[in-house]
């Protein structure tokens, strides 16, 4: 039975788009087995746009997240390589350049050297870093016990452990409590005071044994920065407070010092992860090209199995843009259908990828719209040929067919 | 009401032209019944499509409700086959997957009138042609007879000014034929319908006003 809604005149339209889709979905359903095998096609192509864009879009979320946590205001300056004119860089020059600063609220010098440690038995090479106190709160360190070094601690002997060198067999298997322990390094007896928490951006503090600066340069005779690290002042251009760093070692040491600005890092993964966004868009398309294809043999099959019911539309009245407008109705149902279907299975393949990577799994929006809107184009574009052959049939001819 | 003139018609077969309507002059007037026989493959259902304005003359001229109609374009035929005529076939050309109902209420989808109008017109005119109860039966689950009325009911309900029913009952056995040809005379009386039946059944031509004979290519 007709459904009896009273669409009134001007939605006369409206009726009519309605009776176009309830015919669609009506000889969609006829014709299971057809409109099953174009689903698979159309809805895999779509699932691997939904999940490709949307696997680009988290994993960019992801790197700018932890680029984003580890401060938008944090700079790192790095002493050239090999510096054959220029002066190296101290301590005091940290302090200096922080004095002389109008773009800097804070600089932290840190010497990274290795040594060789005794602890429980065992001995290995192990990666050390010379640092003041403020290293634990410009890199967002946290302790798992104990403290972090403090500038009551200067020419003292105390240690903070990273993270992943707890994980070495002699720290692992040492049973009792590790604050107060001595470990041997280059065969000082140093205390432990502290011990890091996982930290998922400083590489330094992670794979390190931390020392107070002044301990680091008078036992591996080493007074030589490996870094600064510098936090911004509110409201200042990455690009100002880089121009006056590099300008500042120049003048004063005649070193070109490489200024890495965590904005700007963060600006970069932006790009890369538009572009490779963009590209994994681009690729997975192509599979919508086979999907495409499919549902135009689809739509093809259709219109040639029914000439008759053509033949009949025509004979009562329809005009061929009334033939055109119902098989590319069917189309579009068909693509959005598989559209639907593609959306729950890209969204399933990036929640797995997500889960295997230890993302933060969402659904971004502009996939699932890219899918559903990209599935209706390819409705209109494949769903064109064979809805425009449907119409230009010979109306004599379509009847009279079998 | 309808006026044919010199009117031929010749189908390619393979690199020949093979003439089937060779001079067909007719002129029907208002509230006529009238019937076409002829023997099979005369040309009876050719000249049907081309007053149908579903195929072109190979050359005449052809003038229904005083509108010569072969100059016109494609839509405007598709709009003169919904408002003008109304088809009767043989083997009944109903879309199965629709009832009985919406098959009646089809040709006017094309004619922008809501869907409860439709659904009212539609009903009327099954009850015209005593199928009321039948409204949302499928094709399949009718007898020939009761899908031929729904055929019938179909081609009425745009109010056409002309009905051309191809061999309507050739499907059909003697009684159903004659209760079929007895809506046709009642629509035909009672509504002043005008309706042309091609037919070879004689018993169905002699209840006619007139009948006309398609031979050689021509009426007599
Ligand atoms: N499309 C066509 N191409 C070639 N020959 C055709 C075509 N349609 C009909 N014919 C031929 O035209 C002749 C008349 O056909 P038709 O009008 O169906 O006759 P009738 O309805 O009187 O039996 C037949 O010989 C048939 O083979
Ligand atoms: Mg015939």
């Amino acid at each position: 039975m007709l459904p009896c809604y009273d669409y009134g005149r001007r939605s006369v339209e409206i009726a009519m788009l309605l009776t176009y889709i309830r015919e669609a979905v009506r000889s969609l359903y006829t014709a299971k087995q057809r409109t099953l095998l174009a689903l698979i096609g159309i809805s895999i192509a779509i699932g691997a746009v939904i999940s490709l864009v949307s696997i680009g879009i988290i994993w960019g979320n992801e790197m700018l997240r932890k680029a984003t946590a580890a401060g938008p205001d944090i700079l790192q300056i790095d002493p050239p390589w090999n510096q054959e004119d220029g002066e190296d860089i101290t301590v005091r020059d940290t302090f200096l350049l922080l004095n002389s600063s109008r773009t800097l609220a804070e600089a932290v010098p840190m010497i990274s050297t290795y040594g060789t440690s005794f602890f429980n038995g065992q001995y290995w090479a192990t990666y050390i870093v010379g640092t003041t106190s403020s290293y634990k709160t410009i890199n967002k360190l946290r302790l798992k016990a104990g403290r972090f070094i403090s500038s009551l601690d200067k020419n003292k002997y105390y240690i903070v452990i990273g993270s992943e060198v707890l994980e070495k067999p002699a720290f692992k298997n040492f049973k009792g409590d590790l604050l107060g322990s001595t470990v041997k390094i280059n065969n000082r007896s140093c205390t432990v005071v502290g011990t890091l928490e996982d930290s998922t951006y400083d590489w330094h503090a992670k794979y390190s044994i931390i020392m107070p600066i002044s301990t680091v340069t008078h036992l591996f005779n080493e007074k030589n920065i490996s870094k600064i690290t510098a936090r911004m002042q509110p409201n200042v251009d990455f690009r100002v407070a880089t121009k006056e760093i590099e300008r500042y070692f120049k003048q004063r040491k005649n070193i070109e010092v490489m200024v890495k600005a965590n904005e700007q890092r963060i600006e970069e993964i932006k790009e890369v992860t538009a572009m490779l966004t963009l590209l994994l868009g681009f690729i997975s398309s192509i599979s919508l090209l086979v999907g495409g294809v499919g549902i135009m043999n689809v739509m093809l099959t259709s219109v040639m199995d029914r000439r008759r019911e053509i033949g009949i539309l025509r004979a009562i009245g329809a005009r061929q843009r009334d033939i055109r407008r119902q098989f590319l109705t069917e189309a579009v149902i068909l693509c959005l259908i598989g559209g639907i279907m593609g959306a729950g299975i890209g969204i399933l393949a990036c929640y797995i990828v997500c889960s295997i990577n230890e993302w933060t799994f969402f659904i971004p929006k502009l996939g699932l719209w890219l899918g559903l809107g990209v599935s209706s184009l390819v409705g209109i574009f494949f769903g064109f040929y064979p809805a425009h052959k449907a119409a230009k049939l010979d109306p004599i001819t379509a009847l009279r067919s079998e | 009401m309808l006026k044919i003139r010199d009117l031929y018609k010749s189908y390619q077969v393979g690199h020949e032209m093979m003439p089937i309507l060779k001079g067909i002059n007719l002129d029907v007037e208002k509230g006529e019944l009238l019937a076409v026989t002829g023997s099979s493959g005369s040309g009876k259902s050719t000249l049907m499509s081309i007053m149908g304005l579903l195929d072109k003359p190979t050359r005449g001229r052809y003038w229904l409700d005083n509108k010569e109609v072969l100059r016109c374009s494609d839509d405007e035929l598709a709009t003169m086959r919904n408002r003008k005529i109304g088809f009767v076939f043989q083997s009944f050309y109903l879309l199965q997957r629709l009832t009985a109902a919406e098959n009646v209420g089809c040709p006017l989808r094309y004619n922008k009138i809501s869907l409860r109008k439709i659904h009212r017109r539609s009903l009327a005119m099954l009850e015209k042609v005593g199928l009321a109860d039948r409204a949302s039966h499928r094709p399949d689950e009718l007898s020939g007879g009761q899908q031929q009325r729904v055929a019938i009911a179909r081609a009425l309900i745009g109010k056409p000014a002309i009905v051309l029913a191809d061999e309507p009952t050739g499907a059909l056995d003697s009684h159903v034929s004659q209760e079929i040809m007895d809506l046709f005379i009642s629509l035909n009386q009672q509504e002043g319908v005008t309706i042309i039946i091609i037919t070879h059944d004689q018993s169905i031509a002699k209840q006619c006003s007139r009948v006309m004979i398609m031979e050689d290519g021509v009426l007599k």
